[in-house]
C-alpha cells in the first residue's frame, strides 16, 4: 500500500478500530512494485471509505468460505490407516465437530479418535485466502508437536487437493489430502504420501458422516 | 498399545516418541493467564495508534500448544493463535489468525535463554502492493507478570527494500 492511501485509509478506519490492514502494511512501506499507474491513480483517489471497503473485501469470507461452512456440523469418522503394508489397515470409529471462527473467516474442526488403543485429538483451522485464492489449513494433534500447514484448490472433478510436508522422524516428505464430497452428509479424506519415484501412495481414508 | 506394541515397527515407535512434550513446553506455562495488552501500531510516515485488549492463554492439546485468545476492549477486533515447540524441526512454531483478515500469519523461530526472548520469523503479502515482505516479531519474556511482543517488517520490493521497521508492540501485563 501506498503512504498516501495508508493515511486515507487509516484517517476512515482508526475510529473503526480497524487495525489488522495497518499492521499488515507497516510503517513508512511505500510500495510501488507490483501496482500499475492506474491501479495507483485509483488508489489514491479512493476516499478513507472506498479504501475501507477495499480492505474490508479482501478481509472477508466469501463464495469458498460458503462452501466450507456446508461442512460445518457434528461427524462420525471412520478411520482406515496402512500401518504395515504386511497386515490389514488398521480401522477406528472417531468423532469430528467443525464450527466457524471470527466471523466464518476460518473453520475450527475438533478431531477425537482413539487409534490403536491410544486416545487421539487432533485439531484443524482451515479457510480460503481471499488474495491469493487458496484454501488454507493447519493441523495440530496429540502424536506430533509440529504445526502441519497445507494449501491447495479444487481439482476438475470439485475434489479438494491440499498439498504440504509431512515431517517425521524418517525425515520431510511431500503429502497430500483430496477431499471427496459424496453428499452434503457424507465426506471422505484420502491420504497420500510421496514416494521416492514419485508417485502417491494412499496411506489411508477417513470417512465423515453427518450424525 | 494392545497387541500392537510387540510388532509394532521401529518407525511407528519413533512416532509415537514424537509427540511427547519436552523441556520447552514448560516454558509456555509462563504465559499462561489474561494479559492486559497495550497495542501501538505504527504506520504511514511515523504515525501511531493505540489501543487497548485482553489475550487469555492457555495450554491446549495436552500442553503441546499454548493457545492465544484475544479481543480489543470495544470487542471489534479478535484474533487467536497457537504457539509451541517442534521437537522434530527443533524450533518454535506459531500462527495467527484474526477477523480482519483470510490469511495465516505462520511463524517459526528460536529461543534465546540469556536474554528470554524468542525471535520468529514469517512471510507475509503487503495486501496493499501484492508483493512479499519479511514479519520478524521478537517476544521477550520480562518477569512474571509483563511481557512484550514487537513485530517488524521487511519489505522485498520497492523503495524501501531490504530495509526493516517496526510496526508493532504489544506490552502484556497480568490481569489482576
Amino acid at each position: 500500500m501506498n503512504t498516501r492511501s495508508l493515511i486515507a485509509f487509516g484517517a476512515g478506519a482508526l475510529a473503526a478500530s480497524t487495525l489488522a490492514f495497518l499492521v499488515a502494511s507497516g510503517p513508512e512501506h511505500d510500495h510501488h512494485d507490483g501496482v500499475s499507474q492506474d491501479e495507483m491513480d485509483k488508489m489514491t483517489e479512493m476516499s478513507p471509505e472506498e479504501m475501507m471497503a477495499a480492505m474490508a473485501a479482501i478481509g472477508s469470507p466469501g463464495e469458498h468460505h460458503a462452501e466450507l461452512d456446508k461442512m460445518c456440523g457434528e461427524w462420525t469418522a471412520h478411520a482406515s490407516f496402512v500401518m504395515d503394508p504386511a497386515a490389514p489397515p488398521e480401522k477406528s470409529t472417531g468423532s469430528m465437530t467443525i464450527e466457524p471462527v471470527l466471523g466464518g473467516r476460518y473453520f475450527r474442526g475438533e478431531f477425537k479418535m482413539d487409534f490403536m488403543g491410544q486416545p487421539f485429538e487432533g485439531l484443524a483451522y482451515s479457510g480460503y485466502d481471499v488474495a491469493h485464492e487458496q484454501y488454507i489449513s493447519v493441523w495440530m494433534d496429540t502424536m506430533s508437536t509440529k504445526i502441519t500447514y497445507l494449501e491447495g484448490n479444487r481439482n476438475e472433478d470439485g475434489d479438494m487437493v491440499m498439498k504440504g510436508t509431512a515431517t517425521t522422524p524418517m525425515g520431510d516428505n511431500p503429502m497430500k489430502i483430496v477431499t471427496t464430497h459424496e453428499s452434503d452428509d457424507q465426506f471422505t479424506d484420502h491420504f497420500y504420501d510421496k514416494m521416492p519415484d514419485g508417485t502417491w501412495f494412499n496411506s489411508g481414508t477417513i470417512k465423515y458422516t453427518r450424525n | 498399545m494392545s497387541e500392537h506394541t510387540d510388532t509394532m515397527p521401529e518407525e511407528l515407535a519413533a512416532c509415537a516418541a514424537v509427540g511427547k512434550t519436552s523441556e520447552e513446553h514448560e516454558l509456555l506455562k509462563q504465559f499462561v493467564g489474561r494479559w492486559d495488552s497495550k497495542v501501538t501500531i505504527w504506520f504511514g510516515e511515523g504515525q501511531s495508534h493505540t489501543s487497548e485488549g485482553v489475550m487469555t492463554n492457555e495450554m491446549d492439546l495436552g500442553g503441546r500448544f499454548l493457545k492465544h485468545t484475544y479481543s480489543d476492549s470495544d470487542d471489534h477486533f479478535h484474533g487467536r493463535g497457537f504457539w509451541g515447540y517442534n521437537t522434530l524441526d527443533k524450533r518454535w512454531e506459531g500462527f495467527w489468525i484474526d477477523d480482519m483478515a483470510t490469511f495465516f500469519q505462520i511463524d517459526h523461530g528460536q529461543h534465546d535463554p540469556g536474554s528470554n526472548t524468542w525471535e520468529m520469523k514469517g512471510e507475509m503479502t503487503d495486501p496493499g502492493s501484492g508483493t512479499p515482505m519479511h514479519k520478524r516479531t521478537v517476544i521477550t519474556l520480562k518477569d512474571a507478570d509483563h511481557h512484550s511482543m514487537e513485530t517488524y517488517f521487511t519489505p522485498t520490493q520497492g523503495e524501501h527494500a531490504g530495509q526493516e521497521s517496526k510496526c508493532m508492540e504489544i506490552q502484556y501485563s497480568r490481569k489482576a
